[in-house]
């Protein structure tokens, strides 16, 4: 319940924020939609209060937050479109390539742990290896290198709206940053005289690994997964306008550009429910790993 | 009768320096044997490495034979079947010695499924069984503790139990008593005592505490500095200790009755892992000191059925 109440709290305050942040922002879409055709003082100050720009932005927040409870995300101010529907397509777009780029991360850097808490050297290497080029190579350099080679050069994947490759170019990035504190945990947690007393049992490396010894280092990966995920939603906007994505982050770019703000509330004030859903998670998933969390609190 | 182990020459160095400095040691079928000595003479280094259990940047020489079958240069699976299922071992911490994220009962019927090849349900059972027998008060309920909801000595006797489940034939306690209160360390002690008599078990007993493998063993073996030193049957020793260190670590228990007085000590310290005397490792402490005992660390020899490692052995 208290996990719960926070993120809420969390969740109203962050939409708040960003509210009085667009705002911030100099133009609005009237001065746009201006911009491109011949809209004289007097249509632009009508169009401004037909939208109800001209009203205070206490007065505006409470209006949306009041009409997107109710399910009414409004309409994009630049199209005339709901808004509703364009995120859910956008939405579904993300949450494709950050789950599948998520899980690519996630079991690569716990197979990674896996196989050095087990006694292979090769992992550990490798694992310096992934965190070196997470830390070197940013994605959306790799990113043009895997257009350049893959798309260009040979041929093999298409250049727009393939998946492929961003989705193992974020998941390579998230599994460097992971894996690399959870293998010191795990060479850490190796070390403790359980595990030495699980080996006098005759206990075999990979049963002493996945059994006494993951399940102690994972806690800090747990909450690792949880940072990651939620910059996962950043990240995958690089790698939507890189190959040509229709997702979350193009939508809200665009929509950030044409002072769209209908669209960039709903896609920010989403997103960010999902990090505040994310981070819930991972403290329910902490509880559940180690029972002395549980009984603590 | 042939020994169950038999440790010969056998040497550990961590980097270079030296840990063991040589352990020739036999321990029989169902016999219990001290092992004693001050922290870091290498006690525990030696099951460790008998083991095969010391990290890889040690380096173990000599011969660890069980029943022939030699165990230091044995393939992983080989090692595996003996840890815990023929020599099995417990440690000086129990708490910390249990995965402190899983019940204990799932602990205990995990070293049972694994020794004994049961099924999950039939595994629970005897784990239960085993948790009775080394005297878990209500074990039933208890299967369903985690290790920090137990005291000391209850998760010992989880320890205990662990290793029963592999019926070994000899158990290797290695301080299993130094952490717990002295109720609780006597209640320890005689468990183990019961059930090395009632399953034919030998005991390797690991302590510093010379009362301890007093009651406890048949056999006490003395360690200095990576060697035995002296080694007799309980009675022998504590009545006519031969090697100078062993008559310091009498002299060093304080009396039961008489006034209080300073405690006695042996004068000196360990001498420094990688800067060895020449001879005798005891020498520099040793009141009985003579020029004859710099050339050479002395053997360990055998005279009337005990053995001692000094020149002036009396």
């Amino acid at each position: 319940m208290g996990i719960l109440a926070t993120g809420l709290g969390q969740g109203l305050a962050i939409t708040f924020g960003l509210f009085l942040l667009f705002g911030a922002i100099p133009g609005d879409v009237v001065d746009v939609l201006a911009s491109a055709g011949d809209l004289d003082e007097a249509q632009q100050a009508a169009m401004r209060a037909e939208l109800g720009l001209d009203q205070p932005a206490w007065r505006r927040f409470f209006a949306w937050v009041g009409a997107a409870l109710a399910g009414d995300l409004g309409e994009s101010q630049r199209f005339g479109q709901p808004v509703g529907p364009m995120l859910w397509e956008a939405a579904g777009v993300t949450l494709q390539l950050g789950a599948l780029s998520g899980a690519f991360g996630i079991v690569l850097a716990f197979g990674l742990c896996l196989a050095q808490a087990a006694g292979s050297r090769a992992a550990r290497a490798a694992v310096e290896a992934i965190n070196l080029w997470s830390i070197a190579l940013p994605t959306f350099c790799v990113g043009v290198a895997a257009l350049l080679l893959f798309s260009v050069w040979l041929g093999w994947l298409p250049a727009i709206g393939g998946l492929l490759a961003p989705v193992v170019i974020l998941g390579i990035d998230n599994a460097g940053q992971l894996a690399k504190p959870l293998s010191e945990e795990v060479a850490e947690v190796a070390a403790r005289p359980h595990v030495m007393a699980a080996r006098a049992r005759g206990l075999a490396p990979l049963w002493l690994a996945r059994w006494h010894i993951l399940p102690l280092a994972a806690p800090v990966a747990v909450s690792l997964t949880g940072v990651m995920l939620a910059g996962l939603l950043g990240g995958t906007l690089t790698m939507e306008l890189l190959f040509g994505l229709p997702g979350m982050g193009a939508l809200v770019l665009n929509g950030i550009q044409g002072r769209d703000q209908p669209v960039v509330l709903a896609g920010l004030v989403a997103a960010a429910l999902a990090i505040v859903l994310v981070n819930a998670l991972t403290a329910l998933v902490q509880g559940l790993l180690d029972p002395r969390q549980s009984s603590r609190d | 009768m042939a020994p169950l182990v038999s440790l010969r020459g056998l040497r550990v160095a961590f980097d270079g320096v030296p840990a063991l400095r040589g352990i020739d040691l036999d321990v029989m079928p169902g016999e219990a044997v001290g092992l004693v000595g001050e922290s870091g003479c290498g006690k525990s280094v030696t099951w460790l490495a008998a083991l095969g259990l010391l990290p890889r940047q040690a380096s173990v020489t000599g011969s660890v034979l069980l029943e022939g079958t030699e165990l230091l240069a044995a393939p992983a699976q080989v090692l595996e079947r003996v840890r815990g299922g023929r020599i099995a071992m417990i440690f000086q911490d129990p708490a910390s010695s249990l995965n402190p994220v899983h019940r204990i009962g799932t602990q205990v019927a995990e070293a049972v499924a694994l020794h004994q090849g049961l099924p999950r349900g039939a595994a629970r059972a005897e784990a239960k069984r085993l948790l009775d027998q080394v005297g878990m008060p209500d074990a039933a309920r208890r299967m369903d503790a985690y290790p920090h909801e137990l005291s000391g000595g209850q998760n010992q006797r989880v320890m205990i139990a662990m290793a029963l489940a592999g019926r070994p034939e000899l158990l290797v306690a290695d301080e299993p008593t130094t952490a717990l209160d002295v109720t609780i360390q006597a209640q320890i002690l005689e468990l183990l005592t019961e059930l090395r008599r009632a399953h034919g078990m030998a005991l390797v007993l690991i302590s510093h505490d010379l009362g301890v493998v007093a009651e406890t063993c048949e056999r006490v073996a003395v360690m200095y500095a990576g060697r035995i030193v002296e080694e007799a049957a309980v009675d022998a020793l504590f009545a006519i200790p031969r090697h100078p260190y062993t008559k310091g670590l009498l002299g060093a228990l304080p009396p039961i009755d008489g006034p209080r007085g300073p405690l006695a000590s042996i004068p000196g310290g360990v001498p420094d892992p990688s800067a060895m005397p020449p001879g005798c490792a005891f020498a520099p402490r040793c009141p009985a000191h003579v020029q004859a005992c710099d050339v050479a660390p002395p053997a360990l020899l055998e005279r009337d059925g005990r053995a001692s490692a000094c020149l002036l052995a009396a």
